[in-house]
Order: structure tokens, then C-alpha cells, then sequence
């Protein structure tokens, strides 16, 4: 078979964007910090701004509503690789101690529904936790999120203790205890 | 005699590498040429990339044809920058410089820039792109892309600096290139 110059073109052009498509987060898989397990202390806890945003059932959620308890925010999308990475880490974190009452609320950015959802069914475990869409960023801009993936971590009384910026292996043991210290 | 020589030896330094010029590795999943550097706490990568590549990722996003047709005539470069330190570092990429080989200075376009742009389009987008103000804690990371207003092809340094604990850091990757004219659909 044949392909005629402008299909060999595009079907080389198809080839480099599956190759490429890591990038568009914009690293690749491997050069994904692997063991990253460090979060941000923040000695003077600040309070977190409260949100209203609406899930993939289209119920709201606010910040507000989870007084009391521990609530993981984690801003990402389906593009960024090391985003892709972390959430089944996010996932084991969520399952370990959903019993104790944490919350993680992965706020989707600029995605719509139907491709986070199609996008949802693909990763194993595939996520139990509330996924919120943040489709204008407007909540990304008051958190100052810089980049994504980027993670707050707030005690019951609604303050920001921990944050990262970048990837993290959530269920990694040091990132675990202080996560359990907060309960 | 002399004056051709020294003609040949211009054009030939003109066009490769020189002794200085960094040589990029190339990424085994893509091809592309990547430059690496790692300097007291800050690691920096840089992959070029093609403008194909960047109207297809832009153009996914949903963006409007014009706002995806400007970026693709930048020079783009996946950007990815980490503090590999245990102290928090800071980076202002607005100081960053780009000196082509015939001297002249750019700056780094960089997401606020692009932004207020399209913002005057309506157009709300603020991802992929770096933004100019980046600080770093123990383990952050970050990766976007980093755009400069230079021609396919065209070769230059980048001089970069950051700031920890007050200091000020600087470092050069030498020798480094916007990706060649993408192959047109005849």
C-alpha cells in the first residue's frame, strides 16, 4: 500500500503527537520526580478560600460544607501528565483514611465534563473522590496555583497547613503520617 | 587567501556548534533535542519544540484558530524547573535573557504576557505556559512552556539566574536552537 505524500505527512504528524503528548504537561512520565513525598509547612497556617463549585453529577460543593475535617484540594487536568500520575496515590490516600473523615475535592481546570469523565473511567483505581470543574480557573487564580499539578492540604479549622507545587507520591508513608497528625 | 578563510571560518562558526555550545541530549521517547542543566539547587530542562507540535497542543485546548496560529510562530521550549535543594528558591524568568548569536537580546513571552492577550479576545485560557514569578520549596517542581519571539531554527544562550537565601545565582546554557522549520503538507 501506498500512501499518498499528504496522508504520510499526517500520519507522521499523528505519530509525533502520540509521542509528544507527555509534553503537553510538559514532562514525560520518566522524568516525573518518582518518591516525592515532601510538602510545604506552613508555620503561619493561612484560611483557605471557600468555593462553590459543582461535580460531575453537577452537585456543589464548598469549601465550607467540610468544616470540621480534613480536606485534600488537588488542582489538575487530563493533559498534565505528572497529574495523570499522582491521582491513583491520591486515590490510596482517600481510601485510607475516609473512615477518619478526610476529603479530597480534585478540582478539574478549563476540561469539560465529558472528557473528564470518559477520562475518569480509564485510570485504575479510578477515583471515588469528588471531581470538581474550576472551568473558568477563577479558584486556581485565588489559590495562586502557579502551575499543575498543585495540592493544599487544610485542617479542620478551614487553614492551609500543607501545600505542594508538582507532583507528589501521596501514599507514601511520610506524606501519610502527616496527613494523620492532622485528624 | 586570508580573507576567504577567514570568510569560510565565520560561516562555519556561524552555523555549528562552537567549543562552548552546549550539546542537547536527545529524549529517547520523542527525539527532541533537550538541554539540561543542574546548578546549585535549581535543575533546569528545556525541550524544543516544533510548531506543529504546539498548534496541536494548543489547538485541543479548544482554543480560537488565531490565538493558536500566533503561539505556533514562537519558539517554544517544554520548560521544567526544579529545586533540587532543601531550601526554598525563587526565579524571576522576566530577568531571563536569550542572545542569539549575532548579539541581539530577547526576553522570554511569558504566560502574564500572553494572557493580557487573550484576554482582550475573551479568551479566559492561563494554562501551559510559565508564569514569570516561580518560587520553589523543598520538592517543588514545575514544567510548562517558555516562548521567545525568534525565527525556526534560529541558535542562541540563555542566560538564567535565581535566588536562594538572598543570593543571587546565574548560569548559561550555550549553543541552544528553536526547532527547525516544520516540514510543510504538500
Amino acid at each position: 500500500m501506498h500512501l499518498s505524500a499528504n496522508k504520510h505527512h499526517k500520519l507522521s504528524l499523528f505519530f509525533l503527537l502520540v509521542m509528544l503528548l507527555p509534553l503537553t504537561g510538559v514532562a514525560s512520565e520518566k522524568t516525573t520526580p518518582t518518591g516525592n513525598y515532601k510538602l510545604k509547612l506552613l508555620t503561619q497556617p493561612v484560611s483557605a478560600p471557600d468555593f462553590q463549585l459543582k461535580d460531575m453529577d453537577g452537585e456543589q460543593h464548598s469549601l465550607k460544607q467540610y468544616r470540621g475535617k480534613v480536606v485534600v484540594i488537588n488542582f489538575w487536568a487530563t493533559w498534565c501528565p505528572p497529574c495523570i500520575r499522582e491521582m491513583p496515590s491520591l486515590q490510596k490516600l482517600y481510601e485510607t483514611f475516609k473512615s477518619k473523615s478526610l476529603v479530597v475535592l480534585a478540582i478539574n481546570q478549563w476540561e469539560d465534563e465529558d472528557r473528564v469523565f470518559e477520562f475518569m473511567g480509564r485510570l485504575n483505581p479510578a477515583p471515588t473522590f469528588p471531581v470538581l470543574f474550576d472551568s473558568d480557573s477563577k479558584l486556581s487564580e485565588l489559590y495562586k496555583v502557579q502551575g499543575l499539578p498543585s495540592t493544599f492540604i487544610i485542617n479542620k479549622q478551614g487553614k492551609i497547613v500543607y501545600r505542594a507545587k508538582g507532583g507528589r507520591d501521596f501514599d507514601h508513608p511520610q506524606i501519610m503520617d502527616k496527613i494523620n497528625a492532622l485528624f | 587567501m586570508r580573507c576567504l578563510l577567514l570568510g569560510i571560518f565565520c560561516l562555519i562558526s556561524y552555523q555549528t556548534p562552537t567549543l562552548a555550545d552546549e550539546i542537547p541530549s536527545t529524549d529517547n521517547t520523542t527525539g527532541s533535542p533537550q538541554w539540561h542543566s543542574e546548578q546549585q539547587g535549581l535543575s533546569l530542562t528545556l525541550v524544543q519544540l516544533g510548531s506543529e507540535y504546539v498548534s496541536a497542543v494548543f489547538a485541543a485546548r479548544g482554543l480560537p484558530k488565531d490565538v493558536v496560529d500566533d503561539i505556533s510562530t514562537y519558539c517554544l521550549f517544554g520548560t521544567i524547573i526544579k529545586n533540587t535543594s532543601t531550601k526554598s528558591l525563587s526565579a524571576q524568568l522576566s530577568d531571563w535573557r536569550i542572545v542569539t548569536r549575532e548579539g541581539k537580546e530577547h526576553r522570554l513571552k511569558l504566560k502574564e504576557d500572553w494572557v493580557k492577550q487573550w484576554r482582550a479576545k475573551g479568551v479566559g485560557f492561563r494554562w501551559l505556559l510559565l508564569s514569570d514569578q516561580q518560587n520553589f520549596d523543598d520538592g517543588d517542581w514545575i514544567q510548562g512552556f517558555t516562548t521567545v519571539a525568534l525565527p525556526p531554527g534560529q541558535r542562541f544562550d540563555l542566560y538564567y539566574s535565581w535566588k536562594q537565601q538572598d543570593k543571587l545565582f546565574n548560569n548559561t546554557i550555550k549553543g541552544m536552537s528553536c526547532a527547525p522549520v516544520s516540514q510543510q503538507t504538500p
